[in-house]
This record gives C-alpha cells, sequence and structure tokens, in this order.
C-alpha cells in the first residue's frame, strides 16, 4: 500500500514538474472531415500550425456522422466533463449551443489574448453570432451547387458549356438524359433539410417565419409546397433519385446519376472520385424562372470549450491560424470551402491561380451573395421538428403523401413542438 | 464418457457458510451488477419523468407527461408496430430457419456438414457495420446489384431503401444473414446432444421420418429451442441497429425504425432524454413482460434433461 502511494506520488510529481517546465500544451480539435472530405488538408493545417508554434501541440479527433454526431458527442464529453478545447460546429447547431454549452465567447478570448479580426466583413462574423453574441469564429463556408457528368451530357446530346440554368431547364435535360442514358440526377438528401431550404427558399419561402415575436413554420407555405412537390415529380417520372447522400454519391461518382446536387464543400473529394472516370464540371443551383436563388450557408464556426487558460490561448492561436490567409488558401484547396476573408480569391500569393484554374471552386465564390444564415428550429425539440420535416420531404419523395399534405402535417407537428420559442436571429 | 471427477470442499461436509462469508463472495458480482444493470435502470426510470437535454443543469419534472406524449404518438404507435416486424422476421430468419438448416445438416455426412457449418458462420465474423456497408451496395438505387439484376431480368428498378414497403425487409434481412450463422451453430449444437441411444431405440419402435422428428428429436431439442428463440426475440432489435443506422437512419418517414432506434434516436440525436428514458422504460416493461409470459408457458412444456 505504502509503496503505491510512493510510486504514484513520484509519478505525480514528475508531471507536474514537466508541464512546469516545458509549458508544452496540447489541445484537442473536434473536427467532421473524413479522408475525401478535408481530413489531409486538416492535418496538412496542423503540421504547419505546429511548425510555427512548437510549443503547442494539436490532437485532431474526427467526429463521424457530421455536425449532428460532432455535436452528440460533444454533448456527452461535456456530460463527462471532458470536452475538447476547439470544436468545429455546424451553423445550423448554433443556437443550439449557445443555449445549452457552456462554452468561451470570442469577445472574451479576444481580450485576454488580443487578436485583430477587422479584417472580416461583419456579415461574415454575424455567421458566428447568436442573439448578439460572438460564439466563436466563421471557418469553413459552403453553399450548393450542382455537379454534372460531362460526359453523359454529350451521350445525351446536351452541351456541357451551357449547363442548364434554371429548374424548369433542368427538368427538360433530366427527361433528355433519362431517355438517352437512362441515367437520373440527384439533389442531396439529409435528416438537415439543407437542400430542401435551398429548394424553398429559392421559390422565395422561408422554413420558420415570425408572428408576434414567435417562431412559427413556414415551410408549408404555396412556394415551400411548390417546390417540394417539383422534387417529387421529378422523382415521380424517375428523373431523380430518392435516396439518402451517400448512396447518392456513390452513385454520381460511378457515372450512374448524370448530376449531384451538393456542397462546394464535397468539390475536393468529387474531384479526386471521379478522377479518370468522367469529367466532372460545376454549375449554379438552379434557380426557380426568374427567382434569385437563395441558399443556406453551411459550414461551421470554431467554438472554444477548453477552461485552462493556457489551453484557451494556444486554441486561440490555432484558430487565428486557421483564419489566417495561409490557413484559408490551405483549406479551400483541400475542400472547396469558400474562403472568407475577402480578396484571397484575387491574390496571386493565396487562390487566384488555383481558382483560375478550378472553375468548380469560381461557382462556390460566385453564388457567397445568393448565400444567408442556415435555419434553425429554436426551443428544446428543435432537432425533434428539423426530423419532423425530414420525415415530410421523405413522404412527398416516396410519394406516399402529396407535398401539401405531408408539410401541412410536418407544420402541425413542428408548431407544436416549437410552441412559445422566440424569434431568433 | 469418463465418469466427472470433483475434488472435495475444503470445508467440511454439512457446515454452512456463516457470518459474511457468503456476501463477500457475492460482493464483486452484486457490485458490477449494481453500477452496471440496477443503478442506470432506476436512473431511466427517474429520468424519464423529466424534461432534460442531458447536459444542461437544468433538469425540470414533468411527471408522466413523456408517457402521455408516447402513448398519444402516432409515430410511437408506428414504432411498437414495426418492432413487433422486426421479431417476426427475426424468428423467421434467426430461428426457423436456423434450425431447418441444422436439422437438414444432420441428414449430411459429417464431412459435407462441416463444410455448410463454415459456409454458413462466415458472416458472423464480419463486422457488422461493414457487412450492412456490402448490403448498401447490393441495395444502392443505380447501379446496385439487385437493380442490376432486375434490369437484366427486364423488371423495372426498385427502390429497395427509399420505400416504405422493402425498406423493413431489406434491413432485417442484413440482420438475419449477419446472425444467422451463429444461431445456427447454437442449434446445431442442441440437436447433436440429443443422445443417439433414444433415436435408435425408437428407430427399433419403428418410428422414422416425420414421427422421429415430431416426438422424439423435437421434444429432446427443447431447452436449446427455448434458449435460442429467447435470445432472437431480445435481440432482434438490437441485430437491427446497425443495419438500420448504416442503411436508412431509421427512414424513410421513420418507417424502420424500431424501439431501440427510437431510444437512441431521440436521446442522441435530439437530446430528449426524458422522453427516450420513457421510451426504454417502455421497451424494458414490455420484454420483462413477454419472458415472464414465455417462461410461464414454455417451461412446462419443455423437458429438461436432469
Amino acid at each position: 500500500m505504502k509503496r503505491w502511494a510512493t510510486l504514484l506520488g513520484v509519478l505525480a510529481s514528475g508531471l507536474l514538474g514537466a508541464t512546469a517546465l516545458s509549458q508544452n500544451v496540447t489541445i484537442q480539435y473536434w473536427h467532421i472531415n473524413t479522408e475525401s472530405f478535408g481530413l489531409p488538408a486538416v492535418r496538412e493545417l496542423i503540421a504547419e500550425f505546429q511548425k510555427r508554434n512548437p510549443n503547442i501541440r494539436v490532437e485532431e479527433r474526427f467526429q463521424p456522422n457530421s455536425y449532428t454526431g460532432l455535436l452528440q458527442n460533444l454533448q456527452a464529453s461535456l456530460a463527462a466533463g471532458n470536452p475538447p478545447d476547439v470544436a468545429q460546429i455546424g451553423y445550423l447547431y448554433t443556437n443550439y449551443v449557445a443555449e445549452n454549452f457552456p462554452y468561451v465567447p470570442l469577445s472574451e478570448l479576444q481580450t485576454k489574448f488580443g487578436g485583430d479580426l477587422s479584417g472580416f466583413p461583419a456579415n461574415v462574423m454575424a455567421l458566428g453570432q447568436v442573439g448578439g453574441v460572438q460564439l466563436g469564429m466563421p471557418y469553413a463556408l459552403s453553399n450548393i451547387i450542382t455537379y454534372y457528368n460531362a460526359d453523359l451530357f454529350r451521350q445525351a446530346g446536351l452541351n456541357p458549356d451551357r449547363p442548364p440554368q434554371t429548374w424548369a431547364e433542368w427538368r427538360a435535360a433530366a427527361r433528355q438524359l433519362k431517355e438517352r442514358t437512362g441515367k437520373p440526377i440527384y439533389i442531396q438528401l439529409l435528416d438537415d433539410n439543407w437542400s430542401l431550404e435551398a429548394l424553398i427558399a429559392s421559390n422565395g419561402g422561408t422554413l420558420l417565419s415570425c408572428q408576434n415575436g414567435n417562431a412559427v413554420p413556414g415551410f408549408a407555405s404555396r412556394e415551400g409546397v411548390e417546390a417540394l412537390q417539383f422534387w417529387a415529380d421529378l422523382v415521380k417520372e424517375g428523373l431523380a433519385l430518392n435516396t439518402l447522400w451517400n448512396q447518392g454519391e456513390q452513385a454520381f461518382l460511378a457515372g450512374e446519376a448524370a448530376a449531384f446536387m451538393t456542397t462546394i464543400a464535397k468539390r475536393s473529394g468529387l474531384q479526386a472520385g471521379s478522377q479518370g472516370k468522367f469529367e466532372l464540371r460545376g454549375a449554379k443551383f438552379p434557380s426557380f424562372g426568374s427567382k434569385p436563388i437563395r441558399l443556406p450557408a453551411g459550414g461551421n464556426v470554431l467554438v472554444v470549450f477548453a477552461k485552462d487558460p493556457a489551453k484557451q490561448e494556444a486554441a486561440w492561436k490555432f484558430i487565428r491560424f486557421l483564419t489566417s490567409p495561409e490557413g484559408f488558401t490551405l483549406w479551400t484547396k483541400g475542400t472547396g470551402y469558400v474562403p472568407l476573408l475577402p480578396n484571397l480569391a484575387d491574390d496571386p500569393r493565396y487562390l487566384k491561380d488555383f481558382i483560375a484554374q478550378n472553375p468548380i471552386q469560381r461557382v462556390g465564390i460566385q453564388q457567397l451573395p445568393n448565400t444567408y444564415r442556415w435555419t434553425s428550429f429554436p426551443g428544446a425539440n428543435g432537432l425533434a421538428a428539423s426530423q419532423a420535416l425530414f420525415k415530410a420531404t421523405q413522404r412527398a419523395l416516396g410519394g406516399q403523401a402529396s407535398a401539401q399534405v405531408a408539410l401541412s402535417e410536418a407544420a402541425q407537428e413542428v408548431s407544436r413542438l416549437i410552441q412559445g420559442e422566440k424569434c431568433v436571429r | 464418457m469418463a465418469p466427472a471427477t470433483r475434488s472435495k470442499p475444503a470445508r467440511p461436509r454439512g457446515q454452512p457458510l456463516s457470518g459474511l462469508a457468503p456476501y463477500l463472495y457475492l460482493t464483486p458480482a452484486l457490485l458490477a451488477l449494481g453500477v452496471f444493470v440496477y443503478y442506470p435502470l432506476l436512473n431511466t426510470v427517474y429520468i424519464s419523468f423529466h424534461e432534460w437535454n442531458l447536459v444542461s443543469a437544468k433538469r425540470s419534472w414533468v411527471g408522466l407527461e413523456n408517457y402521455r406524449n408516447l402513448l398519444m404518438s402516432p409515430d410511437f404507435r408506428g414504432i411498437l408496430l414495426q418492432s413487433g416486424l422486426y421479431v417476426l422476421l427475426a424468428l423467421v430468419g434467426n430461428f426457423l430457419l436456423p434450425v431447418g438448416l441444422a436439422l437438414l445438416t444432420l441428414q449430411v455426412g459429417e464431412r459435407e456438414g462441416e463444410v455448410y457449418q463454415s459456409l454458413l458462420f462466415a458472416p458472423t465474423v464480419v463486422a457488422v457495420s461493414v457487412g450492412s456497408l456490402i448490403w448498401l451496395w447490393f441495395y444502392l438505387p443505380a447501379g446496385g446489384v439487385f437493380n442490376s439484376l432486375m434490369a437484366q431480368l427486364g423488371l423495372p428498378p426498385q427502390p429497395w431503401l427509399s420505400s416504405s414497403a422493402t425498406a423493413l425487409p431489406a434491413v432485417s434481412l442484413v440482420a438475419a444473414w449477419k446472425y444467422l450463422g451463429f444461431h445456427y451453430l447454437i442449434a446445431l449444437a442442441g440437436l447433436r446432444a440429443i443422445p443417439r441411444e433414444y433415436l435408435e431405440a425408437a428407430r427399433v419402435d419403428g418410428a422414422s421420418g416425420l414421427s422421429l422428428l415430431r416426438w422424439v428429436v423435437l421434444p429432446l431439442f427443447g431447452p436449446s429451442a427455448l434458449f435460442l428463440f429467447l435470445s432472437t426475440v431480445i435481440q432482434s432489435l438490437e441485430y437491427a441497429f446497425i443495419p438500420i443506422e448504416v442503411l436508412t437512419q431509421g427512414g424513410p418517414f421513420g418507417s424502420t425504425s424500431n424501439l431501440m432506434y427510437a431510444v437512441w434516436q431521440e436521446a442522441f440525436k435530439f437530446f430528449r432524454a426524458g422522453l427516450a428514458s420513457a421510451q426504454a422504460v417502455t421497451m424494458i416493461a414490455l420484454f420483462a413482460g413477454f419472458i415472464l409470459w414465455q417462461f410461464r408457458l414454455l417451461e412446462r412444456r419443455v423437458a429438461y434433461e436432469r
């Protein structure tokens, strides 16, 4: 017994001595980047950062199942008192984190450790704000674009240099593709309702609206119903695939789907995946007639959860590097995310050449003015509300109910779930 | 068979353990059970009376509200129904089929039997997530194995996983495929344990074929069958969990979810721990009731060899 105590004592003093002597700090960084979706870039960024800050070690930890999965694990790690120091929080979940999690606000980091943020436009910083508080540093920004298989376009007698612009044109093209090649198109389908929101918003609708200061569902409007019914009709006619995201992506990469509406952040991964198989091109997300396209911003905010001041400082330094011109350059090249510092795209020191050679990346940047903050349902039942809308989408796409019926019923359920919640912006 | 030899107990015969000793021996097991089973169980019941998101310090008492919401929810009724379907399909795929295959294996020679055993057992060693991914490729709507076969037969492609008519059986099939081999081995071991003398005696008495099966084999197979039956029922929802997550995530519109998946989804996807706990308590109560009923009904009919 006594021997054990001595041994523990020696170990403990050894550990304490080590930290006091070298002042090395290790921080943990949680991200959602898989091998085909930015992980090489994450590794490269960390290596570069550690080279510049030899006393800081960054451990990257991949969290499966995208932002929802990361949030689940974050919730568990907070409950266990062992949260990561920096984490990527999806824009969809910023409200939830602000309401429920103990994070370190950006203003606190800036006061403690300094750092000039004046280079970031106000609308970019706003992506990381909840109720006037800056939750974290906006880092990744994506929007939904159209990728298409130029080889299949040629086979179908379509001109890949002039891709369709509107949904009506896409429908005609999809019919031609279906008739001549047998291949449908695919619009991303995930339980975060991202693509549905892009469709509804581009048709002039909204997911949420505000009534006397209270949040109420807005998706069962005429615009919302029209947009979902359009999608469901494409599926019904066999022109679009009705399947979950990973399956749709496989179909597209296997040359079994002619177009794929998904995030610009997939640009690098899809280029690698299609290499040697077919010519990949990119176009803007289609519009409904002459209505402007409106796209919810995908991506994430870097939020600090570290309690220890030394780790907070290291985390802040890391974030400052990731959002520096050098950091964004590596990040955009390795993923497809749109750089959040203006002018990087035109700066020959950073991304000018890359973007000149990469027209698909240009699409994401061109769509930036059409990008707005992703809608999240407020309150403790917000995620369940989001799921109710997703179920309605699946009902309509599967033909079990018309878009009208599916969305109206979902609106009733969402009303109940978010009853009494204030509108938040 | 050599007679079993037992070392003599150190304690003199007839003198019971006294004082603290028996409790001391029980402590490790009780501690483990207490910490990992009974405490979480009671805590789940406690949480089910609250509204709570798993991390917030705010945990508000809502009484029976969560249970009332469950009873009123058409989604929950669907989930109960689908759970029943998963159990039934598992009984076909992981009880009837393995028993049938085991009976057939007994008809072939030992050599051939071993080949079948290895073939049938193979999926068991594949990780269930990997196995589910393989099946995902089979089910892919465009370019998937099944739809390519359909096309060769001149049939239209099927949305296997995105139609509520086919998704649940499709998911259930993966679970059945994965666990078939293991259940088959249990069934085979149970059948092989039936003493040959009984079979021979029955044959001498003129029994053969079906009557041998009906009057000799199946009654003696009872204990193994009961075990297999119960474990299939109890684990059927769990068996489907990973295939559900990989293939459909409970969709389309909840039609492939079951009780266990729904509990997980409510707790760790929507962070409604109270509602999830109420679902979990309901599930535990249902299964506990089922097991009690099973034992009362079947214990009487199953003749254990003593």
